[in-house]
């Protein structure tokens, strides 16, 4: 009976917990425009080459659909996908693609992470947010993928 | 072995800045997007107001004239010219696609989406004339 008690008392608090966390993910707010994409992607291309680092860089709407995208000299072609995929999850998933990356490392259940349509769950995927609304998201792609989430993180950084 | 030109980033956004004057002095709000002599994005730009399909469609444009080494516009003339087998190619032949050269040799396309076809063409038209002015 306690242990039936603890379990419905455990069971309660993370069922607050989760309501929390749902509660609090950020909305979409509207879709960022083109001048806003440049200087996200600029934020992030500054980052790019302070470090001397060859990426791709796109920008996304919240819809994950392309606004902008540029492609740093001699960064290697997959990139281009593989920074729109990123942009895309981190978009489509309301979240940094490094959440879904943590998951799947996790094991167990998060191996589910590699069912989800269209998730790429590599760091280098970053929402970008106004007013406390996503309005986007960036994605890089070219060197590692924490070298990349950095610079992902830079450019939406920019914006507030 | 032979070198070959390719498109920097700088020319890169040289062509699209000017493709972009071009719209805007129009006010046409259109998607643009410029591409490698294989097909593969080297820039992209979607203006406010243009939706997401314009995107698909220009980047569809600027690989068909990027790897075909020829205008959209031609593509659709020979379709309109009454060659449907034209349609069964891996290129899309809606006017607005145009390769990108640099003397004798393509280094890649670009494509515009969002107004009339030939409206997106004299776009692109105007992005590879600044290339070839800078």
């Amino acid at each position: 009976m306690k242990k039936i008690l603890l379990s419905v008392v455990v069971g309660a608090a993370a069922y607050a917990l989760a309501t929390v966390a749902y509660a609090q993910a950020p909305g979409y707010g509207p879709d960022i425009n083109l001048d806003g994409a440049k200087k996200v992607a600029a934020g992030a291309a500054a980052e790019a080459r302070n470090n001397k680092w060859t990426v791709v860089i796109a920008v996304v709407d919240t819809h994950g659909e392309l606004v902008y995208l540029e492609r740093l000299d001699d960064t290697q072609v997959a990139s281009v996908n593989i920074a729109l995929g990123k942009a895309r999850t981190a978009a489509r998933f309301k979240r940094p693609s490094k959440a879904l990356q943590d998951a799947l490392a996790g094991g167990g259940a998060g191996l589910r992470v590699l069912q989800l349509e269209g998730a790429v769950a590599v760091e280098g995927g970053q929402p970008i947010m106004m007013d406390g609304k996503i309005v986007g998201a960036i994605g890089v792609s070219g060197v590692t993928a924490e070298q990349d989430g950095q610079t992902a993180r830079a450019g939406a950084a920019v914006v507030k | 072995m032979r070198t070959r030109p390719a498109l920097t980033l700088a020319d890169v956004k040289t062509i699209l800045a000017a493709a972009e004057a071009e719209a805007v002095k129009n006010k046409w709000n259109v998607a643009i997007a410029i591409l490698d002599d294989g097909g593969h994005l080297l820039g992209f730009h979607r203006m406010d107001g243009a939706t997401p399909a314009n995107a698909e469609i220009a980047m569809q444009k600027g690989r068909s004239a990027a790897v075909s080494r020829r205008s959209t516009r031609n593509w659709e003339e020979r379709i309109a010219g009454g060659r449907m087998a034209v349609l069964k190619m891996p290129v899309l032949p809606i006017t607005g696609g145009l390769p990108i050269v640099a003397g004798s040799e393509c280094v890649g396309g670009i494509g515009v989406s969002g107004v009339q076809s030939h409206e997106d063409e004299q776009i692109a038209q105007a992005g590879i004339a600044a290339l070839g002015a800078a």
